[in-house]
């Protein structure tokens, strides 16, 4: 589904990746662990087509197609969603027309009718009980005055109602409490199937305790430093970074 | 001053002179008209000299040959239908100058529209007796206010009763449907002590050519009383609209006005609010969206003439294309004015590259136990909120008007529940789609 060979980009002017080989197939989870600032979020802005960033060299194949030359909105037709790591606030567009006009979107490039304000209401209303969001949040503007906590749930919802192929999850449990943790896992989990695949970006372990991922990335300085299954995960949180560049040197 | 400008000054005058030598229908404006008079044959049009014309040039009014409103026919016009009026209770009309009102709901419970020229009859209660006419109003700050006192023929009056609670928007139309026509469309409106009520005002330009309207609107919110007033301005691509508002208020009386700046080739707007009265409150609220050339500049005053008033101002200004917006906030705070609490902001949107707005607060503050803040903003989409709504598939076109859209919705917001927001919604989209179409940012 998502090819990345030798990628380098930059944030900026700033050459942040350098070199990253990456391949995600349909059906898996990865997840992608690193210290700060070493370019998991960058990452992330590539895959969506974030202004600001660039590709100085290598390739990003989505289903066999160069991601770099998509827009960022065909992107999403196609498929990609990206959770921000810092989910925008926008006054005065409510939540509900937001959410209405992009799930209309992506339903008319599939070809398939527009949910009017009745159809759209149910389905909001199914999916945010997966998310234990409160109703009133869709009345609201987008994440105005939400808490970090409510943020992170309306990012899960947005990737509820768009079903993606390819999830891209920044730090979506930053700043949850353990109870919404759990929730939000399982909405993530309730999306999992043979056709999806996600790349999921933590700092922490938990999170992996209940989105279980078959492949586990140390991204630092720009590269993947290290590769490998899940218990790759609990050894980090074990011995730290430190461990990895001690063993790579 | 060209001789183009003498031109139409000199032919103003005369059709005033014309006007007080055949009888006056307007005995209320009997001063008035003769210190307008004096003020527009001594200052003539306003120049760029004048501080409150430095961003507003008025050379192009000049050029053209306006006739001066007529004598109010006397054929029984029927009120236009517009698209705020459908869901209106009472209704009145100013139909080139000439007072309509609908025959169904003249007099409906608790408030009532008038023509100001109207001989006085027994039951109804005239303009004099409302003692707002020319009362509120001074010509001699005000080009505009002045032409329009030397000229007006008739204007609408309204009362609304003491304690009358009227939950339909009362609803005024204005329509200058002439070509090349001056109009002089006047209000005068009295809240009585402890009413609340909405009026909302449509100001439209149907048809095509040139039109110059001078409206002007006094109005008294006694004890207690609460006003809401909306005026939605959508002149046509020629019209050159100018609304002055002159509003005092007394004890506890609240005015709040809402002024849709939806289209017009030129329109200048003053606003004067005189605080007269403690615990007074005054919200002004503004939506302009420029597109083209358009100009479009508010001038307001607010004047806290006692203590414990409150005023908030919120102009918010959206503009496209090479269009211009001239902001200038004055606040006056008087001696006795101690607690005074007021804030202004003029938050600005330019779409367009050749956009432009100049925006300036003036205060003039003369007591010491006072809070005013006031701040002023300019600037373009943002970038992340654009990238977030694109990333969820919205397209880059649907996603500036989304945003733009956001932008002027908290003044939508504060429109009062039973006016039709969706009409006015639907107005707004239209506008911001014209100021949005040849937006490349
Ligand atoms: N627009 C930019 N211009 C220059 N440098 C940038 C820009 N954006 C990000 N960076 C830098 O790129 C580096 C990688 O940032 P990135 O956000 O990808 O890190 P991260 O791995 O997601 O970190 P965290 O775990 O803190 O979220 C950082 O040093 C950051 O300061
Ligand atoms: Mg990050």
């Amino acid at each position: 589904m998502l090819e990345i060979k030798n990628l380098h980009a930059n944030a900026g002017d700033e050459p942040i990746l350098r070199g990253i080989d990456l391949e995600i197939a349909a059906g898996e989870v990865h997840a992608v662990m690193g210290p700060n600032g070493s370019g998991k979020s960058t990452l992330s802005n590539i895959l969506a087509g974030r202004p600001g960033y660039s590709v100085t060299d290598g390739e990003v194949l989505y289903s066999g197609q160069d991601l770099t030359q998509i827009e960022p909105e065909d992107r999403a037709r196609e498929g990609i969603f990206l959770a921000f790591q810092y989910p925008v606030e926008i006054p005065g567009v409510s939540n509900n027309y937001f959410l209405k006009a992009s799930v209309n979107a992506v339903r008319a490039h599939r070809g398939e009718p527009e949910l009017d304000a009745m159809e759209f209401l149910t389905l909001s209303q199914e999916k945010m009980k997966i998310v234990d969001m409160p109703t009133d949040l869709m009345n609201r503007s987008i994440n105005e005055g939400f808490s970090g906590g409510e943020k992170k749930r309306n990012e899960v919802l947005q990737m509820l109602l768009l079903e993606p192929k390819l999830s891209i999850l920044d730090e979506t449990d930053s700043g949850l409490d353990i109870d919404a943790l759990r929730v939000v896992a399982q909405g993530v989990n309730s999306l999992r199937s043979p056709e999806r695949a996600m790349l999921v970006i933590t700092h922490y372990q938990r999170l992996l305790d209940y989105i279980v991922p078959d492949h586990v990335h140390v991204l630092s300085g720009g590269r993947i430093v290290r590769s490998g299954g899940k218990e790759l995960a609990l050894e980090l949180e074990e011995k730290g970074y430190g461990w990895i560049e001690e063993t790579n040197a | 001053m060209t001789s183009a400008e003498r031109r139409s000054i000199s032919g103003w005058l005369e059709a005033s002179a014309r006007i007080t030598e055949r009888g006056d229908a307007l005995p209320a404006l009997r001063e008035a008209r003769l210190q307008s008079v004096t003020a527009l044959s001594e200052q003539g049009l306003p120049t760029r000299r004048q501080e409150s014309w430095k961003y507003t040039s008025l050379a192009e009014i000049a050029k053209i040959e306006w006739s001066a409103p007529a004598d109010p026919g006397e054929d029984v016009l029927s009120l236009p239908s517009t698209p705020l009026s459908r869901q209106a209770g009472l209704k009145a009309g100013l139909v080139d100058g000439q007072f309509v009102s609908d025959a169904e709901s003249s007099d409906g419970a608790g408030a009532r529209f008038e023509s100001m020229a109207k001989v006085r009859t027994s039951e109804s209660v005239h303009v004099n007796d409302l003692e707002v006419l020319g009362q509120v109003a001074d010509p001699k700050l005000h080009f505009f206010t002045a032409l329009n006192t030397a000229l007006v023929r008739d204007g609408v009056c309204l009362e609304i009763d003491r304690d009358a609670q009227i939950t339909s928007p009362l609803h005024l139309s204005i329509t200058d449907s002439k070509s090349e026509a001056l109009s002089c469309p006047r209000l005068a409106v009295r809240a009585r002590a402890g009413s609340r009520s909405t009026l909302v005002i449509e100001h439209l330009t149907p048809g095509d050519g040139p039109r110059l309207s001078a409206f002007v609107s006094e109005v008294i919110v006694e004890p207690q009383a609460e006003l809401d007033l909306v005026l939605v301005q959508r002149g046509g691509a020629e019209s050159f609209l100018a609304s002055n508002l002159y509003a005092q208020q007394e004890q506890h009386g609240q005015l709040r006005v809402h002024t849709l700046t939806l289209g017009g080739r030129l329109v200048r707007n003053e606003v004067v609010s005189v605080l007269s009265g403690q615990g007074a409150a005054v919200d002004l609220r503004g939506l302009f969206i420029g597109s083209d050339e358009r100009h479009i500049d508010h001038q307001t005053t607010i004047d806290h003439a006692v203590s414990h008033c409150t005023s908030r101002e919120l102009y918010k200004g959206v503009l496209g294309d090479s269009s211009r917006g001239v902001f200038c906030g004055r606040i006056i705070v008087r001696p006795d004015a101690q607690k005074t609490d007021s804030q202004q902001s003029n938050p600005n949107l330019l779409l367009g590259e050749r956009a432009e707005i100049n925006t300036q607060p003036q205060l003039e503050i003369y007591a010491d136990d006072v809070r005013c803040s006031h701040g002023s903003t300019i600037g373009r989409l943002d970038p992340e909120a654009l990238f977030y709504l694109r990333s969820r598939a919205i397209g880059p076109e649907a996603a500036r008007a989304m945003l733009t859209r956001g932008f002027a919705q908290e003044i939508v917001d504060s429109i009062p529940q039973h006016v039709d927001r969706t009409e006015i919604e639907t107005l707004i989209v239209e506008a911001l789609a014209a100021a949005t179409s040849r937006d490349s940012s």
